[in-house]
């Protein structure tokens, strides 16, 4: 097989089948959770719960307040590096957005590369620092498994070889990209599997706490 | 409690997972945030005080159950089931480390709720046989006297008498249409009788009609710090039936924080139905009668105070600025500690942990986190609203050696009553 | 010659006495419940606060003790209550209350809080008999604190407020 044939194969149905493998079991993860569903609150509530549900949503964003900033600091910075990297990179690059218009014919403007390939690098750094953390800090290394490690590694890989790829580095382009692709379908085919699945998630148990706690009048 | 088996242990830990924990479990990254902001592993460095590794007995039983990935897993014998083993070794950081506080809950970046999960898992924890010895004691004697303590009837009519011959106010017994029904702690009527008599003189000069029943006085619920449901709902049962027979406008929680949770927040989820009546923590009323004009103080603190939240009255029950505002009243040198209010940091004896034997060592070892907080503000005396966290506070300040006095807020607020003599009544309902 | 037959009389007496004949008055009423408690720590406390010519270091030494006495002797939360060593519990309250230095016991009135601890002790007790008999303590503090004043060298009718 060539480099180009390869590459050809895993833009096309290779990339395809692991997205629907990635539809169809994000689909099923938030319906196994969504079906069980929540029973009613008799309580005499003091304030909405759905209201204060929709605001924990976008106030977990935050440190619960100075304190607990400074005492998680490392895992907040590097955990919001790695993350605003990661989102620059997929929505913001041209190519990428090209592929969405492509499936979902809408397009938005993208970051000049160069920039985007800086977010690049703050995301690679971040998650090696996240990485020595995790297998340095007695804390973490206590909690960690290797689901941990694993899903380290699916969103580590299309990371670096995008870079590669666009740097021409490692192997010819079309080998180089055809990998990058790869590694996408294997993120794509193991997230469902993972606490990956936090991505679509969290909305749902930040939802939840938040009303929750919305419900006695507490809110976060 | 009927007898218990890993079968039912796991049966009712199934029948606790709903959208909510299936939810939390799915999105731990396993970041450790929990374990930054509780305060059994700052206060140790143990990462097995980690919030959410408290209920790994239970995430497995999540997994092999109710994800698809998981049943594969099951099937292919790569997702052993929850052995009696495991839960007997889950037991100390379920029920030793962990005060149901919710501090974690607040600070979980993907937003899981943790302490929801370990009042559930207590549930099957309890059913399989794996509660501590001190709790099961305490709610026996709930379920078949009435107290977790043994506190009878005739122990709060002494009270009462005492009540009388300081104040010549009578405590009023089973008062049809009173507006306020008061339960109270075992705790409270045994070791802080000041506060019967601070609300009989408060209410009096209010003007506001109460009354305790001598059928329901026990505000407590160890049920809840057990987790069984069935007695909690059981204990929940005979207050409501008390109230409702009286038929009280509102039920007043003591100065104690579970109770008010367990009333207000769990009750009418434990059996099934609104209640006809309110329920409001003594603080809401004093706050109230403060706003109707109707609670007069006279006179101010002098010494430079601050307050500590009782967790499940503050952050898990809401109960956040009536504290403040009847400090407010009486004081002029309240300073609060850094983290306060919602964020406050566990006294470390809530939840179960303080009638839990096995606990002593390291709720104490919690306390230091208290500790800091106090040494850093320099206060001269503590308050707070809870009889528990009192009691630790108390204890550990006596065994570090600080010199700070604790007192209760409606105690203090009693202090400084401007009272009329019995002659002039006030306004009657 | 002052008659004490109620708590009203009782209060204002204790609060016309001087710091001093307060203590010595708290002595004598927690002696009356001391058999209740065989903390001899307890015993050691009032040993000290009737001592005429007692010290602060003294009496803050006292305090600290039953600091200790008391907080040991509480009944933990949620525990089967014994009624005999809560009864030990508040005897070691009132005795604490009596030897407080001025603005330390938080207490809003030591001097009360010594004489209301005494009849929980009291009322612990005839729990723990479970003879149903009455609590009578209160009259026994009305006598106690009338012979007391009564007296002549307890400067019985000086009111320093």
């Amino acid at each position: 097989m060539s480099g180009a044939e390869f590459l050809l194969w895993m833009r096309g149905p290779g990339i395809s089948f692991a997205a629907l493998f990635f539809i169809a079991g994000v689909v099923l993860r938030l319906i196994e959770i969504l079906m069980l569903g929540r029973t009613k609150n008799l309580a005499e509530l003091r304030g909405s719960g759905s209201t204060a549900g929709m605001r924990t949503i976008a106030t977990r964003f935050l440190p619960a307040d100075a304190n607990t900033f400074r005492r998680s600091l490392p895992t907040i910075v590097l955990g919001y590096l790695f993350h605003i990297g990661l989102f620059v990179v997929i929505f913001l690059l041209t190519p990428h957005i090209k592929l969405f218009q492509s499936v979902f014919h809408i397009g938005w403007p993208g970051l000049p590369t160069p920039v985007v390939d800086f977010f690049t690098v703050v995301a690679l750094v971040s998650m090696l620092g996240l990485l020595w953390r995790r297998v340095s800090n007695r804390l973490l290394r206590f909690l960690s498994t290797g689901e941990d490690y694993l899903s380290w590694a699916v969103t580590f890989m299309p990371l670096l070889t995008g870079y590669l790829s666009y740097h021409h580095l490692l192997l010819p382009y079309s080998w180089m990209l055809g990998i990058h692709i790869l590694s996408v379908a294997l993120l794509l085919v193991i997230f469902p599997f993972t606490k990956l699945m936090h991505s679509f998630t969290l909305f749902i148990a930040r939802y939840y706490n938040g009303a929750i706690a919305g419900e006695k009048g507490v809110q976060q | 409690m009927t007898q218990p088996s890993l079968e039912k242990g796991v049966n009712i830990l199934r029948e606790q997972i709903d959208g909510p924990v299936a939810a939390f479990f799915s999105s731990c990254v396993h970041c450790g945030m929990c374990a930054e902001a509780c305060l059994f592993y700052t206060e140790t460095g143990d990462p097995k005080y980690t919030p959410i590794h408290k209920l790994e007995p239970m995430r497995r039983l999540w997994e092999r159950e109710f994800t698809f990935a998981g049943r594969i897993k099951k099937w292919l014998g790569l997702a052993p089931p929850i052995s009696d083993e495991e839960l007997e070794q889950w037991q100390p950081v379920v029920y030793d480390s962990c005060t149901l506080c919710g501090r974690c809950s607040m600070v979980c970046p993907v937003g899981n709720d943790i302490t929801y999960m370990i009042r559930r898992m207590r549930e099957g924890m309890a059913a399989s046989g794996n509660a501590p010895q001190g709790l099961i004691g305490a709610t026996t004697r709930a379920v078949k006297l009435g107290s977790p303590m043994g506190v009878k009837l005739a122990t709060l009519e002494a009270q009462a008498r005492h009540v009388k011959i300081s104040t010549g106010l009578d405590v009023p017994f089973d008062e049809e249409g009173a507006e306020y029904m008061v339960v109270l702690s075992s705790m409270e009527v045994v070791n802080y009788p000041e506060y019967l008599e601070a609300i009989t003189r408060i209410f009096h000069e209010a003007g506001k009609r109460w009354t305790i029943s001598t059928e329901a006085f026990e505000a407590t619920n160890s049920g809840i710090q057990i987790g069984v449901s069935d007695i909690a709902a059981e204990l929940v049962g005979r207050i409501v039936a008390a109230a409702e027979k009286l038929q009280v406008k509102t039920v007043i929680t003591p100065e104690c924080g579970h109770a008010y949770t367990a009333l207000r927040w769990e009750g009418p989820n434990l059996i099934g139905r609104p209640f006809l009546f309110k329920v409001r923590h003594i603080l809401e009323v004093l706050d109230d009668l403060r706003e109707q004009g109707l609670l007069q103080t006279s006179g101010m603190e002098n010494d430079r105070i601050t307050f500590h939240d009782p967790c499940q009255l503050v952050r898990r029950g809401g109960v956040v600025d009536p504290p403040r505002n009847l400090l407010n009243m009486v004081s002029n040198n309240f300073v609060e500690m850094e983290d306060h209010g919602t964020m406050n940091w566990c006294c470390g004896a809530g939840g179960g942990v303080s009638a839990n034997e096995a606990a002593d060592e390291i709720r104490l070892k919690a306390f230091k986190r208290k500790k800091a907080q106090l040494e850093s503000l320099e206060v001269e005396t503590l308050v707070t609203a809870c009889a528990n966290c009192r009691i630790q506070l108390e204890e550990g300040i006596e065994e570090n050696e600080m010199e700070i006095p604790v007192v209760g807020i409606t105690e203090m607020l009693a202090a400084h009553l401007v009272e009329h003599p019995s002659s002039d009544e006030g306004e009657q309902p | 010659m002052s008659k004490i037959d109620s708590d009203k009389v009782l209060r204002q007496a204790l609060h016309a006495l001087v710091p001093e004949q307060q203590r010595l008055l708290g002595t004598r009423l927690v002696k009356n419940v001391l058999p209740l408690t065989d903390d001899e720590r307890v015993q050691r406390i009032i040993e000290t606060a009737e001592k005429a010519d007692v010290s602060d270091d003294e009496l803050a030494e006292a305090y600290k003790l039953g600091r200790m006495a008391v907080v040991e002797s509480r009944t933990r939360c949620g525990a089967d209550c014994n009624w005999e060593d809560q009864a030990a519990h508040f005897v070691a309250r009132a005795a604490t209350a009596v030897v407080a230095p001025p603005g330390k016991c938080k207490a809003p009135d030591p001097p009360w809080q010594a004489v209301m601890s005494c009849r929980m002790a009291r009322d612990c007790a005839i729990l723990a008999a479970d003879d149903g008999s009455e609590n009578t303590e209160a009259e026994a503090q009305y006598d106690i604190a009338e012979n007391f004043l009564n007296t002549p060298n307890s400067a019985a009718g000086d009111n320093h407020e």
